[in-house]
């Protein structure tokens, strides 16, 4: 049944990239259970705005999470302590009354903050374009069923595509490192057909991107896909250092 | 108004009613609207047009700029394959990359005519059962040639590397959705949207890289700046450092999408707004058919006042689920009150309304009608949970598909609405109601897709153009590919043509100066209240009013009361809103006041717009408009037009424009879903 | 070069190296064995494993490996902590599926390289070391010596311990991790892979906990101190054998074949091969050959 609870949050608030940041302590009370985890933070800037107070800002968008807008790393965890969901699903009924609850941005070198828990995720994007993609002109694509796909190959392909691009696997790498987020376009061609021609190409310029922009080096340590929101698996990874060893040695 | 007497004789004569009642007053002369239909069979139209349209050589091409606002797949897609085809293309966003559009949160699957099921689909069937779908309501050649590009787009995607679902035998899956009898719909598990538009996003990132498009993120446009009467640039806020930019180009494309978060709450993102359909608005493009918003029958109900979003359930879930509430009464007040629960209603006590009202369709009849049956049931209290819900219930599709066939259908739904309300689908009814979700209504658009505004075109759910008066579902991702990349890439040089000789803007004109202090000018003035209520109490508001007086049942009382309500509600905003922070930095709050501020004019719009069609048709239902079994009863000889609304002026009465509707390839009926 | 420019490269180069290391660590185990079962044939392998111009090039190889190894991961490290920023986490969390060792990697490998550096200089820096260095006395060659040394000392075997059970968790990561860098992973490997990296590295991890029990068992009972070969004294053949098979903990089992008619007395003075035919040349030092001889 809901009820209301009554929490305690510790938020990061930071004016600008260079300046330093630091916790503020807000007490929230009347907290419906059922409402979600952005709508606390809604009722918290109401509040805040109602005292003339500027408002936490932080990014959100569809609230289902499918976006990759919002962020937020609480209680330890990017998109809070229940797994397989973005931070805009966690609803308030996970908390208990009383419970203090901190919040921080995405720390990482190659997303600075903006502004409190707003960060910068450009750098996805630059990788994105590096190569993520099959270069062909709107227009020139052959009928859809002409190269049939088993089911197998392309329920693997979709878990891939899954990614929503929101930077929780960063968030959560002890090393800042971006390989679940690349591996996983990486894999989305490597296992199609229509990936095929530039898979070695794509594999080498994402990498190659990816640690331009100073993301970490991968050690392993499987964080990222524990924290991933849409369960992306680990084994992406293995794929990625395949194709671009492969593409390596080919060289 | 076309029934001036009949609304004398049932309401009394408030000023309100007299402001808007001589609308049809200033009816201006008809057919002054070109909507540039091509000549010829509505099969044969786009064929031709594309053959004898005027084309710009690959030369003249990078010495054009064309503005591209918003990035979701109509967006995306139209960046895109204009850079492919060598514009030079600026495309801004209001996200903090592309990928974010709330294009992506399309869960159930696209349509196209490509008939991979043998089950009798067709280009024309297609385009049948979406202009049945829209009620008659929307305009035949545009739906055609929709129907006949849908095909493209599944190509197009496939060769991105759309993950689409597929058979064992590695050929392309597809399922039904409402409003067709055929299986036509392509999709990725429940995240259909969000592949597409991932890969017009890949189509769009190649452009960027090659350097044929620039992204600007975080940057939302304030106003559009016209030159010589044709749209030559845009001023854009930088929502980071709240720095006001200049941006000019030799035509704009908005790509905004929809106005549906005037109801506040809605599935749409938090982000959507109407705001630069209402910039064009104000610079003279038509706004039409703004009453035409859909409802959707399956999201999740509201929990409390808190509440900032709603969140949908696909509509595919409508494939095996079956929707009821109790047959008597009491057992519905029980459930209320919490003394039972939905299993303990025997079957023999389950109203399954849709499958009793609509036999042919059942569960599958179209959004408007199942969202009205839902809301009539509701009203006539039947409803579940708070009231205002209706049961979605897997229990027959266990028995009859076993709990893993469901779980591989609907797996990730079921978790979802686990995730928000806490109840186990697989073992109790999902409830569900109907929700503010699309617009069907919008910027009015040619057959160019260009709007009233040389140089300005609107294409995706931020037009007008496709629907109707209701939208099928698995529609929007079609519509909005296919203005993008098949479209609006041909359709746009017809006009550039005549533009190569124009050399680049300079954002130094005149034009640009003055837009630039007008944008300022309305910061400042926004900033200057100073009252006590933030941007969302006030949406709140207009969302309660909207939904209450203009929302799945209106009548002439409701909206009349509306535009009254409204008006208090704009007298509030601009008396007491306020916003903390400063103008020249980043403020979520004034983002929010500026976008409040666009919904305001949209409201009104959309009660004027539902004021003066005195019928019901699709998702407009007017009440006092219906058939004796509450069904919908349209008024084609005095409202088969699309409305166009012309701006006049901040206070002054919106001028109403007809574009006469003619069905040439389709026999006008009554919608019939019954049998 | 895309084995020190590429992020992927340099992982690859860690799992290339951290592979020969798993396969050196698993052999250095084996041969420990020897030195239980078979004091005479351990001191065989080490001298075997001297100054010798192959042993010398194997020695440089497993160097480089270690070192490259090292650099690596300090390299990365440095890297990794640069790209987490500035700002570090208030609140962290561990996952539930994240090996507690994966994120220790750098300081588990600091304590098995301070292990390392101990047990060079016990062993390695006496034996081939000296040997390369001249020095004879004691001679090089007696890893038993040196087994005997090491292990009469109580703080050695909880510095080996210690640094076994750090190795533990670096090598149950640092396995698995190899073949994912390498790309030679899926979903239907990772888990096996997990599984077989714990059990090999458990199975190495517990021998050399248990030798390095062994072998501070038996230095403090002084069984090695009256082992002949321990001793280092010039011993004959079966002589020496008697005292072994008489002796507990010398592991003198091993040396049954030696019950003084030469079978399978092989290893304390080469070229003894115990059937006459093949001890040619050291008869003189080997008085039962002498009087097998005369027979």
């Amino acid at each position: 049944m809901e009820t209301t609870i009554s929490v305690k949050l510790k938020i990061w608030r930071q004016r600008s990239p260079k300046e330093k940041g630091q916790f503020v302590e807000y007490e929230l009370d009347n907290v419906s259970t059922g409402s979600s985890f952005l709508e606390m933070l809604d009722m918290l800037n109401q509040k805040l705005v109602e005292k003339g107070e500027e408002p936490v800002v932080f990014d959100n968008d569809c609230r289902e999470g499918i976006c990759g807008m919002c962020s937020l790393y609480i209680n330890g965890h990017p998109h809070g302590p229940v797994q397989g969901i973005t931070t805009c699903q966690l609803h308030m009924r996970k908390f208990k009354n009383g419970d203090v609850i901190t919040i921080e941005p995405w720390r990482s070198a190659a997303f600075p903050v903006i502004r409190d828990l707003m960060v910068n995720r450009n750098a996805f994007d630059q990788i994105q374009q590096a190569g993520g993609y099959v270069s062909f002109n709107c227009g020139g694509a052959p009928d859809a069923n002409a190269t049939p796909i088993s089911k197998e190959v392309a329920d693997v392909a979709m878990d891939s595509a899954t990614c929503i691009g929101c930077g929780a696997c960063v968030a959560a790498c002890k090393n800042g490192s971006a390989m679940l987020f690349v591996s996983a376009k990486v894999s989305q061609f490597a296992l199609l057909p229509q990936g095929q021609v530039e898979r070695a190409r794509r594999a080498r310029a994402m990498v190659k991107k990816m640690d331009e922009l100073g993301f970490g080096n991968c050690t392993n340590t499987g964080a990222c896909a524990a924290e991933c929101p849409k369960n992306i698996p680990l084994s992406n990874i293995a794929r990625l250092n395949r194709e671009f060893i492969k593409a390596k040695c080919a060289d | 108004m076309a029934d001036l007497k009949q609304v004398e004789g049932m309401i009394d004569s408030t000023p309100i009613m007299k402001d808007y009642a001589d609308i049809e007053s200033s009816k201006l002369p008809e057919y002054q609207i070109d909507s540039k239909i091509p000549e010829g069979p509505v099969a044969e139209k786009w064929t031709n047009y594309k053959a004898h349209q005027k084309l710009v050589n690959p030369a003249n091409k990078r010495n054009l700029d064309i503005i591209v606002v918003g990035t979701g797949l109509a967006g995306a897609s139209a960046a895109s394959t204009l850079g492919e085809l060598g514009f030079n293309v600026w495309n801004f966003c209001i996200q903090d990359s592309p990928r974010r559009a709330h294009s992506i949160a399309a869960q159930g699957g696209i349509n196209a005519a490509k008939d991979y099921q043998n089950d009798g689909d067709s280009v024309y069937r297609l385009f049948y059962d979406t202009v049945k779908g829209g009620d008659f309501r929307s305009r035949e050649a545009n739906v055609y040639r929709l129907a006949e590009v849908s095909n493209n787009i599944i190509d197009q995607c496939v060769q991105q590397g759309v993950p689409f679902a597929r058979e064992y035998g590695g050929l392309l899956a597809n399922r039904s959705f409402g409003g067709a009898q055929v299986s036509r719909t392509f999709y990725a598990k429940g995240q259909t949207g969000q592949q597409l538009l991932l890969g017009a996003y890949a189509s769009l990132n190649r452009q960027i890289q090659k350097g044929q498009v620039r992204s600007f993120n975080r940057r939302e446009m304030l106003d559009l700046v016209i030159i010589d009467g044709r749209a030559r640039g845009i001023i854009v806020r930088n929502l980071v450092t709240g720095e006001i930019e200049r941006y000019a180009a030799h035509a704009v494309v908005l790509a905004t999408g929809g106005y549906g978060r005037t109801f506040f709450l809605s599935t749409n993102a938090m982000g959507c707004n109407g705001s630069a359909a209402i910039q064009a608005f104000r610079k003279g493009a038509y706004l039409s058919n703004l009453a035409f918003t859909q409802i959707h029958p399956t999201c999740i109900p509201v929990h409390g006042e808190d509440q900032s979003k709603l969140t949908l359930m696909s509509e595919s879930l409508r494939n095996d689920g079956r929707i009821w509430v109790p047959k008597k009464k009491e057992d519905a007040e029980a459930i209320r009150a919490g003394k039972k629960k939905p299993t303990d209603i025997p079957d023999e006590d389950r109203d399954f309304y849709l499958e009793r009202r609509y036999p042919a369709f059942g569960n599958l009849c179209p959004r408007d009608i199942a969202s009205r049956a839902a809301k009539e049931r509701c009203d006539a209290g039947y409803g579940v949970g708070t009231g205002n819900a209706v049961y979605l219930d897997f229990k027959y599709a266990i028995q009859r598909l076993g709990a893993d066939v469901v779980r591989d259908r609907y797996g990730n739904l079921f978790d979802m609405y686990q995730m928000i309300s806490d109840d186990n689908p697989y073992e109790t009814p999902m409830m569900i109601f109907p929700a503010s979700h699309y617009t069907m209504g919008g910027i009015w658009v040619d057959y160019e897709l260009q709007t009233s505004i040389k140089g300005l075109f609107a294409i995706g759910e931020c037009n007008f153009s496709d629907h109707g008066a209701n939208r099928l579902g698995a529609s929007a991702l079609m519509q909005g590919l296919a203005d993008g990349y098949f479209v609006l890439p041909y359709t746009m040089q017809n006009y550039l043509s005549d533009q190569i000789k124009v050399p680049h803007f300079s954002t130094d004109a005149p034009e640009f100066d003055k837009a630039e202090k007008d944008v300022r000018a309305r910061i400042e003035k926004l900033m200057n209240i100073k009252g006590t209520k933030s941007p969302d109490e006030i949406h709140k508001r207009l969302g309660h009013v909207m939904w209450n007086l203009v929302g799945m049942g209106r009548t002439l009382q409701s909206l009349v009361k509306a535009l009254a309500e409204l008006e208090e509600v704009r007298k509030e905003f601009y008396s007491d809103l306020r916003i903390v922070g400063k103008a020249d930095d980043l403020n979520t709050e004034l983002e929010k006041a500026l976008r409040l501020e666009d919904f305001l004019v949209m409201a009104k719009m959309m009660a004027i717009d539902a004021l003066h069609r005195n019928e019901s048709c699709g998702a407009h239902f007017r009440e006092e408009y219906q058939t004796a079994d509450g069904e919908a009863a349209r008024d084609d000889e005095h409202y088969m037009y699309v409305s166009c609304w012309k701006y006049t002026g901040d206070n002054e009465k919106p001028v109403l424009l007809k574009e006469p509707l003619k069905y040439e390839a389709i026999k006008v009926q009554t919608r019939n879903y019954k049998s | 070069m895309w084995l020190t420019s590429s992020s992927v490269g340099r992982k690859l180069v860690m799992a290339v190296t951290g592979v020969c290391l798993v396969l050196f660590v698993t052999f250095h185990v084996l041969m420990n064995g020897v030195a239980i079962f078979w004091p005479a044939g351990y001191n065989a392998v080490c001298a075997f494993l001297g100054a010798n111009w192959y042993a010398l090039v194997a020695s440089i190889g497993l160097a480089a490996l270690f070192i490259i190894h090292i650099i690596y991961a300090l390299w990365l490290t440095l890297q990794n902590r640069k790209a987490r920023g500035n700002d570090r986490y208030a609140v962290t969390s561990k996952p539930k599926q994240v090996e507690w060792a994966s994120q220790n990697m750098l300081v588990l490998g600091i304590v098995v390289l301070a292990f390392l550096v101990v047990h060079m200089i016990q062993f390695w820096a006496k034996m081939q070391l000296a040997e390369i260095l001249g020095q004879h006395d004691p001679d090089p060659a007696n890893g038993m010596y040196f087994i005997n040394a090491a292990f009469s000392c109580w703080v050695t075997p909880v510095v080996y311990i210690i640094g076994f059970i750090a190795l533990w968790f670096h090598m149950t990561h640092g396995f698995w991790s190899m073949f994912q860098s390498a790309g030679w992973d899926n979903d239907t490997w990772l888990p096996r892979l997990k599984c077989i990296a714990n059990w090999w590295t458990s199975l190495v991890v517990a021998l050399f906990i248990a030798e390095a029990l062994v072998f501070t068992v038996n230095a403090n009972n002084g069984n090695y101190a009256n082992c002949p070969i321990v001793s280092g004294a010039e011993v004959e053949c079966c002589e020496a054998a008697e005292v072994v098979v008489s002796m507990e903990g010398c592991a003198g089992h091993h040396h049954e074949g030696c019950t003084g008619n030469h079978e399978g007395c092989e290893g304390n003075h080469e070229g003894c091969t115990g059937n006459h035919e093949g001890c040619a040349g050291q008869k003189a030092e080997c008085t039962k050959c002498e009087e097998s001889t005369e027979e």
